[in-house]
């Protein structure tokens, strides 16, 4: 059965790669003991598939995992199972068994829904925002509204729908360029389906 | 202290926010406060199984915590000094200088300076002398077996295995440095400089089958050197290579049994989540019973898909059929260590490798499809001609004649005498000659990729490894020039070094590299390992006539007399 979890990145783990949220996962999967699928090859790992990566600093409500356990078990258990051997600071939200897998979910997460808190972001007009980027040692302009699907505030500052294929480390160097304090927190991984948005976890 | 989100700013952040899995936190309220360190960085020192245990053990007691620190990048130690904050450590970010206890791991030479750094940023004094009260300084590990080029920075000194000596520190603990100083000059196999020099005896665990294990080793978050579950199958070895400090200080040799070794595999990796398992010792083909330890190991983890790995092999066609019994398909790179290019350099060594062996074990490796294999070789050893510098350039060409396909590695260290070795009294292979040496190697071989170490940063290693107390100012001095990191290569800066020994002279470093008379004092002569000086002068006599001493565990009848089972154990029998 493929099972999705979806969890918390908060506290220390917003200081870890997702290179290391990765290894750390294949850590927890085979602490909790449950019967899984494996890659073939000389260095069998767990299958397993994740939501898309995130900047180093950057919190995140929403983060996904797919994994394949060869039996079928009642998800409760494996989430009880699971909860037991990760670290306090990944927290698991909750899980659900999917049916089919159709696509990875970096290619499913179609926009992200992010959070920007601070003071003096809620007063900028991020559609006006010009990215840089370094490519091949050239500096490139990107503006930012190009990947805006919608853009509103809450109590805390900014929350914005954004094209997958932003770069959210590009918007951070140019806030702390501009001398802004901020927090990102990413709040969901959407799929736009016939105009719709649909949380990736209740896809399938 | 710093805030979380202030680590954002530095290189790695994952190196200090702590909260590993299996990591402890603890009230220090009323607890013997000891910090565990390592002077390198977080990957490197995460991957010490020394640290681990003894964060482990020392956390396993009630009365007291134990927190670990590594040394900064440089980033942060900019960041650090500048905003005059004091070095933490990383569980709870106390600053060091509140610990009651400062334990360092010393595990190069090199990396001294990093120690100094260590207490410069921890706003703690950097001599022993001007110290007041607490913490207390100490260190262990196999640089600390000549403690005199340290005496002067660390206030007590661990010689042998630690963790029961690291107990009766914390059972002996008193409110009052002198009063604990002197409680610990008490303690076998603890050194007090302050004190003045005694006869210090290495501490053994002779119970090694039941000594403490982590079950719950710690799992760092980013990827350090070691990322993998890691169990000791055994401490000491034998063989008795002449140049090997490890082989001679780590004696006697003592294993864990089969069963003994299982459980804590088992244990570990249900603990950890690990999807690799270390079998850790000197000389693991070696172990006595390594067939029937690796079939029942892979048995118990066959469903886990959990990958064994075999280090420290021998280069004999019996590390073939391990490689092949754990089965795990990687057809990894080989590493094989033949030392010597010459049958005769080998026997000196005592090393007693023929050449058919490593050239049948190549080929027979190249066949079952390792087709990366490096070999490490030293030069400058006692004895060694010219003929045998030849004789690395020919047998590597046979090599590759006749494993055309092998992509073959050829890595040269300069051969540093080591004290407590057959070898410590010998000379440090010269500048000239070793470059002359690493020329016929290099125009002698074709199609082979050849590193060698630096004959600089080896020759400060040969200096401080048997240095006296004069060399502690070599190391002082080094640290002021800012010497940080030194045994990293990049960071190492011979012409620092080299000014030093210039302005100073020290009148033992002429010694140090030219070697010592058999007959005289030598600073680490009040350090007793267990192996006799008498010993030590009759291998020295047979590496001469390339006589052979066979490991006690394949001649138990015929006792090379090290002396190690009768000089340190109380009940004087052999183990």
């Amino acid at each position: 059965m493929i099972v999705r979890i979806e969890y918390k990145k908060t506290n220390s783990l917003i200081f870890i790669s997702t290179l290391d949220i990765e290894r750390l996962w294949e850590r927890i999967l085979r602490r909790a003991d449950l019967n899984l699928k494996y890659t073939e090859g000389y260095n069998p790992k767990v299958v397993k598939d994740f939501s898309p990566a995130i900047p180093l600093g950057v919190f995140s409500e929403s983060e996904i995992i797919d994994f394949i356990i060869i039996e079928d078990l009642e998800i409760d258990y494996v989430l009880s199972k699971i909860k037991k051997v990760s670290p306090f600071d990944l927290f698991i939200k909750r899980g659900k068994v999917i049916n089919e897998k159709f696509a990875s979910l970096s290619s499913l997460t179609t926009h992200i829904e992010v959070e920007i808190a601070g003071e003096k972001v809620k007063n900028l007009n991020f559609k006006e925002l010009e990215l840089e980027k370094n490519i091949d040692g050239k500096l490139k302009v990107i503006e930012l509204n190009r990947f805006i699907f919608k853009e509103s505030e809450n109590e805390n500052g900014k929350m914005l729908i954004l094209d997958s294929k932003v770069s959210l480390k590009d918007i951070m160097n140019k806030l702390n360029k501009m001398g802004l304090d901020f927090i990102i927190t990413k709040k969901n991984n959407l799929n736009l389906q016939n105009d719709k948005l649909i949380s990736i976890f209740d896809l399938n | 202290m710093l805030k979380d989100e202030e680590f954002l700013f530095f290189q790695k952040p994952g190196r200090y926010i702590g909260k590993e899995w299996n990591s402890v936190y603890k009230n220090p309220e009323g607890k013997k406060r000891f910090l565990i360190v390592y002077p390198d960085i977080y990957e490197v020192g995460m991957s010490s199984l020394a640290i681990i245990l003894l964060y482990h053990l020392i956390n396993e007691r009630d009365d007291s915590l134990c927190e670990r620190l590594f040394s900064p990048g440089l980033d942060l130690e900019e960041y650090l000094l500048k905003n005059d904050i004091p070095l933490f450590s990383i569980e709870t970010r106390t600053a060091v200088k509140n610990f009651d206890i400062i334990g360092f791991s010393l595990q190069s030479q090199l990396n001294f300076t990093n120690v100094l750094d260590i207490l410069n940023l921890s706003q703690i004094n950097i001599f022993s002398k001007e110290r007041k009260g607490f913490p207390i300084i100490i260190a262990g590990g196999p640089v600390a077996l000549n403690p005199a080029p340290f005496s002067p920075f660390i206030d007590g000194f661990v010689i042998g295995e630690g963790e029961e000596v690291v107990e009766e520190i914390l059972d002996n603990f008193k409110l009052d440095r002198n009063e604990y100083l002197n409680k610990l000059n008490e303690i076998e196999g603890v050194y007090i400089p302050e004190f003045g020099k005694k006869i210090v005896n290495k501490r053994v665990i002779w119970d090694f089958e039941n000594s403490f294990f982590p079950e719950k080793l710690l799992v760092p978050y980013i990827q350090t050197i070691h990322d993998r579950a890691v169990v000791e199958i055994f401490r000491g070895c034998d063989r008795g290579c002449r140049f090997c400090i490890s082989g001679m200080e780590k004696r006697p040799r003592r294993e864990r049994s089969v069963d003994k070794i299982l459980e804590i595999s088992e244990k570990v990796l249900k603990n950890t989540g690990y999807e690799e398992i270390s079998l850790l010792s000197l000389s693991t083909s070696d172990y006595k019973r390594i067939d029937e330890l690796l079939i029942k190991l892979k048995e118990r983890l066959k469903d886990k898909k959990i990958t064994i790995s075999l280090p420290s092999l021998r280069i004999d066609n019996f590390s073939l059929k391990l490689l092949d019994l754990i089965d795990t398909g990687r057809k990894v790179t080989l590493t094989f260590a033949p030392e010597g290019g010459t049958e005769k350099i080998r026997n000196i060594m005592n090393k007693p490798i023929k050449d058919d062996e490593i050239l049948n074990v190549i080929k027979e490796a190249n066949f079952k499809g390792y087709k990366k294999i490096k070999l490490y070789f030293l030069i400058g050893v006692p004895y060694e001609d010219y003929d045998d510098i030849y004789g690395i350039a020919e047998l590597i060409n046979k090599i590759k004649d006749e494993n055309k396909l092998i992509k073959l590695s050829l890595s040269i260290n300069p051969f540093i005498p080591k004290p407590f070795t057959p070898f410590q009294w010998e000379k440090f292979i010269s500048k000239d000659e070793f470059i002359k040496k690493i020329k016929i190697i290099k125009e002698g071989i074709k199609n082979v990729n050849l590193s060698y170490r630096g004959w600089e940063e080896s020759f400060i290693e040969a200096i401080i490894s048997r240095g006296d107390e004069q060399i502690s100012e070599l190391i002082y001095e080094a640290y002021l020039e800012g010497e940080k990191f030194s045994n990293w290569k990049e960071n190492f800066h011979f012409e620092t070094w080299e000014k030093i020994l210039k302005e100073k002279k020290f009148k033992s470093v002429d010694k140090i590299s030219n070697g010592f008379l058999t007959d005289e004092e030598l600073p680490w002569d009040f350090i007793n390992i267990g192996i006799d000086k008498k010993f030590l002068l009759e291998e020295r006599e047979k590496s001469k006539n390339c006589e052979i001493t066979k490991p006690c565990f394949m001649d138990f009848e015929k006792c090379s007399n090290c002396g190690v089972c009768f000089n340190l154990n109380d009940s004087k029998n052999r183990i």
